[in-house]
């Protein structure tokens, strides 16, 4: 959930700075999420599997993205 | 090029079967003012738009609303997936079932499917981003009259966030307009 959260917030500032370009409030902003997000990110794929191809663990026998469940099945 | 993140934008949790709310939920799917519709818009209008930010801003909003058609999409499945045939014949689904079972397709409310003219890409920027104004509004009105048939609370929470997000993209396209609109009050010709 918090990977989720973090990410919104990036998605929010993105758009944000595609019309304001050189907000330097939100710029600041979208580094120091964007750092949180690398960390949570690695946290979540060590327990639920990638979240995307590139969150494939090293030296894993097995190709895990096609495991479930896929996010329409998820159950909060 | 776009890679896919194994997560929906926000949470899709449903109350149970509910195939008479999908039927007008997907809408907002394949219908004329659905995320289908808005993504495919912005991201084909993107290539004559006339700056760098204008081009990075449709590509960043049509990409929202591929998440966003995920995201109505799980709504949808998760309405209808357990449905028995009695609730799909209550809820006026028939002749969605016998053309598709319970799979998600893009139509609106009333079975009609989807078609590329319910969205234009004129090649003039201010032209566009009327259009796309105009577009969130008609989205955000949707959702608003969604949200009053909604009898789960649990499905009127994730149509309250994809409400929000239109004014969210209104506002970002009306920034875009006002740039535009400023330059060419100064007679720079793009």
């Amino acid at each position: 959930m918090e990977v989720k959260e973090l990410q919104f917030s990036l998605v929010e500032l993105n758009l944000f700075l595609d019309t304001h370009p050189t907000d330097q409030q939100a710029l600041a902003l979208f580094e120091q999420i964007n750092q949180q997000l690398q960390m949570k990110v690695a946290e979540y794929e060590k327990r639920f599997g990638p979240l995307t191809v590139q969150g494939q663990k090293a030296g894993c026998s097995y190709w895990q993205w096609v495991e479930g469940p896929w996010p329409w099945e998820m159950s909060y | 090029m776009w890679i896919y993140e194994k997560k929906l934008e926000y949470p899709v949790r449903v109350s149970g079967p509910n195939p008479k709310l999908a039927k007008a939920i997907i809408t907002q799917y394949g219908g004329p003012d659905g995320e289908l519709a808005a993504s495919l818009r912005y991201l084909t209008q993107r290539y004559t738009m006339p700056t760098s930010q204008g081009k990075g801003l449709l590509t960043d909003i049509g990409t929202e609303e591929l998440a966003h058609m995920e995201i109505v999409a799980a709504l949808v499945y998760n309405l209808i997936k357990d449905a028995s045939i009695s609730q799909i014949k209550a809820a006026g689904l028939e002749g969605y079932y016998a053309d598709h079972d319970r799979a998600v397709y893009f139509v609106n409310g009333e079975g009609v499917p989807w078609t590329a003219a319910y969205i234009q890409s004129k090649g003039d920027p201010i032209t566009d981003l009327h259009e796309n104004m105009a577009a969130e509004e008609k989205a955000r009105s949707t959702y608003e009259w969604l949200i009053n048939l909604s009898d789960d609370p649990n499905v009127t929470d994730v149509l309250r966030f994809l409400r929000q997000r239109e004014i969210i993209h209104f506002q970002r396209f009306g920034e875009l307009l006002d740039i535009y609109q400023d330059q060419l009050g100064r007679k720079k010709v793009f």
